[in-house]
């Protein structure tokens, strides 16, 4: 009992704090479908984590100015299956991420498929998720 | 940086959090284990519930059947509270901001408190139950509270992923 008080106070204080963060969702929840977006950029930083995995690229802009972009994808566990390593990129690589852009304007997007730096292109996307090219989505028509 | 967020986020940078954070398999494995303790810990305490309601297993007194399942209760909340203690631990520090979760926190304290109350004071009388005694509204009511707390409280973990 004293673990689950500790946690609900844990719980309390962090509700007062209202911290915003990325966390584990849907696609519909952060994305927007209708806003397909391509970035090319260099890799500055990889999280290949759980249940999302991301990675940054440093996208130059028409303007001449760089721009750090996130990118969300699936685990490691749906990656790996899908033949996306952690080992395949190093940062300074360049990708090419067709995704679609977050509905808060935030800098973020959902890497639905990515082209690797040999030429691979996997599907970064979060199986079930709802997103357009979720094999495991509904046909509601929006998808592509 | 807040206090907390300097616990959190050394917690997040740990070592195991950062394993199970980036592991391939662990990371299910463990939300199975969670699952399946919450299963157990949730599935017996509403047992208890619906006895005390009259609603299941109306043969036997709710003594009975708190004797019979406690021991699966709390083996589902030590598989429960350890498989989730690491899932918090590997994504601490991008979820603790995650109303569900905090909703789901506080679910857990009021909930904790009813079965702290159940244990000590509704639990003595029930002894002198009998099919032919009816329990006490106020029991009822703590009965009714007990199924309703814990179905919200894992709504609002299922919900940490639709934040």
């Amino acid at each position: 009992m004293k673990v689950r008080y500790g946690l609900g106070i844990a719980g309390a204080i962090a509700l007062a704090l209202a911290v915003p963060a990325q966390a584990h969702h849907s696609f519909s929840a952060m994305y927007d479908s209708a806003k397909p977006v391509r970035l090319v950029g260099k890799l500055t930083k990889i999280e290949w984590t759980n249940p999302h995995s991301y990675f940054y690229v440093d996208v130059k802009g028409a303007n001449g100015q760089v721009v750090n972009w996130a990118c969300e994808g699936a685990g490691p566990g749906a990656l790996s299956r899908r033949g996306f390593k952690k080992g395949d990129i190093k940062l300074g690589d360049t990708l090419i991420v067709d995704g679609y852009l977050a509905k808060s304007g935030a800098k973020i997007v959902d890497a639905r498929r990515v082209t690797l730096p040999d030429g691979r292109i996997v599907n970064g996307g979060t199986p079930g998720d709802g997103g357009p090219g979720d094999p495991t989505a509904a046909p509601a028509g929006k998808a592509n | 940086m807040s206090l907390l967020s300097q616990v959190i986020h050394a917690l997040y940078e740990s070592p195991a959090s950062t394993a199970l954070r980036e592991s391939e398999y662990a990371f299910p494995v463990i939300q199975t284990v969670h699952v399946l303790g919450v299963a157990a810990m949730a599935g017996t305490i509403a047992l208890v519930d619906l006895n005390v309601l009259g609603v299941a297993l109306r043969r036997q007194p709710p003594a009975r059947t708190v004797a019979d399942v406690l021991p699966i209760t709390w083996a589902g909340f030590a598989l429960a509270i350890l498989s989730g203690a690491a899932l918090f631990a590997a994504q601490s520090e991008k979820i603790y901001g995650n109303v569900f979760l905090q909703l789901k926190f506080v679910l857990l304290l009021i909930a904790g408190l009813n079965v702290i109350v159940f244990h000590t004071t509704t639990r003595r009388s029930i002894e002198g139950w009998s099919d032919t005694v009816v329990p006490p509204i106020g029991v009822k009511a703590s009965a009714a509270a007990s199924l309703l707390l814990w179905a919200l409280v894992i709504a609002a973990g299922r919900y940490i992923a639709y934040y």
